[in-house]
């Protein structure tokens, strides 16, 4: 029966051990499994996202899911929604000092004319009302990664979104993520990238370069579809340090984070793969769609010119130090 | 002759309906140069707008030879 196994640390950072779910989309009989880790789980947005992708494109089929290590530690799982997506009945106690919500809960995007309505909740969700220049960076991210999935996924559940904002820890940031179970970034790009179609490590480098894009190949790609996107999303950041994580088919694909005061790091490549500061990983088993993760180092940007000149002029190294100005 | 088309945001100023852009290109933009004449586009009412946006916007008439 397919299974799909949660870590205790389903995080950005250990993107790896999630990531790789090697009996996530097998064909069986029986319900479909969600396992926790049994002692404590610790998550980000990436996992919940992409679980809840997964168990929509499972109940879709007619399975259940069932949760295993089901446990009071998972209330933060519950807080983002995730066991409502699921069909899962639990209710944990809620503890009374907890901090008063800075996420946004997992949404289920399915058709273009929901995007509207999650943008506009991620400024009072966040509580990034007096930050615009973190607010229109994460807005940016969200809108280009849902459009993505309702345009190109063939996903039938359509999008899972959700996001988080850090404050009580460094780094400052907004880890936002975006999954679907739809037909993967291979198929798409690979119906006129035939390239694409020959493993799932060149078709996601091609989905992050500039100018590719699955609709029809071209130097502006069509009237309406660019193929910048993604590109600009994992420009975003890695303009402010933080993590760019994509997966779909056996392809994993991790930008690091920049190490703190190194600036020198933050260099910008059209093919991410010859960014020395990545991390690839061919996938036990593939996941069935794409999912992407991604952090916006809230304390990074401000009192920047010219972050989105530095973008589209692909200037291979930002050498002056200081934040980003977003707007 | 100039046309302006105001191009509109919802209220927190962000454009990121690719939809309504490609429906300002086709029904107002493209219409206003097969005519010859020059279109003002005003954004006043936008206070950033995504790439994917002003692709759709004008993309086409901008690599039009």
């Amino acid at each position: 029966m397919p299974l799909l196994t949660v870590p205790n640390s389903a995080t950005l950072h250990h993107f790896k051990r999630f990531v790789d779910q090697p009996r996530a989309f097998v064909q069986d009989d029986g319900p479909a499994i969600l396992e926790f880790h049994p002692q404590w789980v610790h998550m980000e947005p990436l996992a919940l996202a992409m679980i809840a992708a997964w168990g929509a494109s499972w109940r879709r089929k007619g399975k259940t899911i069932d949760v295993r290590n089901l446990s009071g530690q998972l209330r933060y799982a519950a807080r983002m929604r995730l066991f409502e997506h699921l069909g899962v009945d639990y209710h944990p106690p809620q503890v009374e000092h907890e901090e008063a919500g800075r996420f946004l809960p997992i949404v289920r995007v399915g058709r273009k004319q929901d995007v509207a309505p999650v943008i506009a909740d991620v400024s009072a969700l966040l509580h990034l009302d007096d930050d615009p220049e973190s607010l229109a960076a994460v807005q940016y991210c969200v809108s280009e990664l849902l459009r993505n999935v309702l345009e190109h996924s063939g996903s039938h559940e359509g999008a899972f979104v959700c996001a988080h904002r850090f404050t009580a820890a460094q780094p400052h940031r907004v880890s936002i993520a975006v999954a679907d179970c739809g037909q993967g970034i291979a198929a798409h790009l690979g119906r006129v990238h035939t390239e694409a179609l020959s493993s799932d490590r060149t078709a996601l480098e091609l989905a992050m370069r500039p100018g590719v894009t699955g609709a029809q190949p071209g130097p502006y790609g069509t009237t309406d579809n660019a193929g910048a996107g993604l590109f600009i999303t994992r420009c975003i950041a890695k303009g402010t340090g933080g993590y760019f994580c994509l997966a779909s088919g056996r392809a994993a694909f991790r930008q690091r984070r920049s190490r703190q005061d190194r600036d020198d790091e933050i260099r910008l490549f059209p093919n991410a793969y010859e960014d020395d500061r990545h991390d690839e990983y061919e996938l036990a088993a593939p996941w069935e769609g794409t999912a992407v993760g991604l952090e916006i180092r809230t304390d990074r940007i401000a009192d920047y010119d010219g972050f989105f000149q530095w973008i589209f002029k692909q200037i291979p190294s930002r050498k002056k130090r200081g934040k980003i100005k977003f707007t | 002759m100039t046309t302006t088309v105001v191009i509109t945001a919802p209220s927190n100023g962000f454009a990121e309906d690719k939809d309504a852009a490609r429906d300002i290109r086709i029904n107002k933009i493209l219409p206003t140069l097969e005519h010859d004449q020059k279109v003002v586009l005003d954004f006043s009412h936008v206070q950033y707008a995504t790439q994917s946006f002003i692709h759709a916007l004008i993309g086409e008439p901008a690599a039009a030879p």
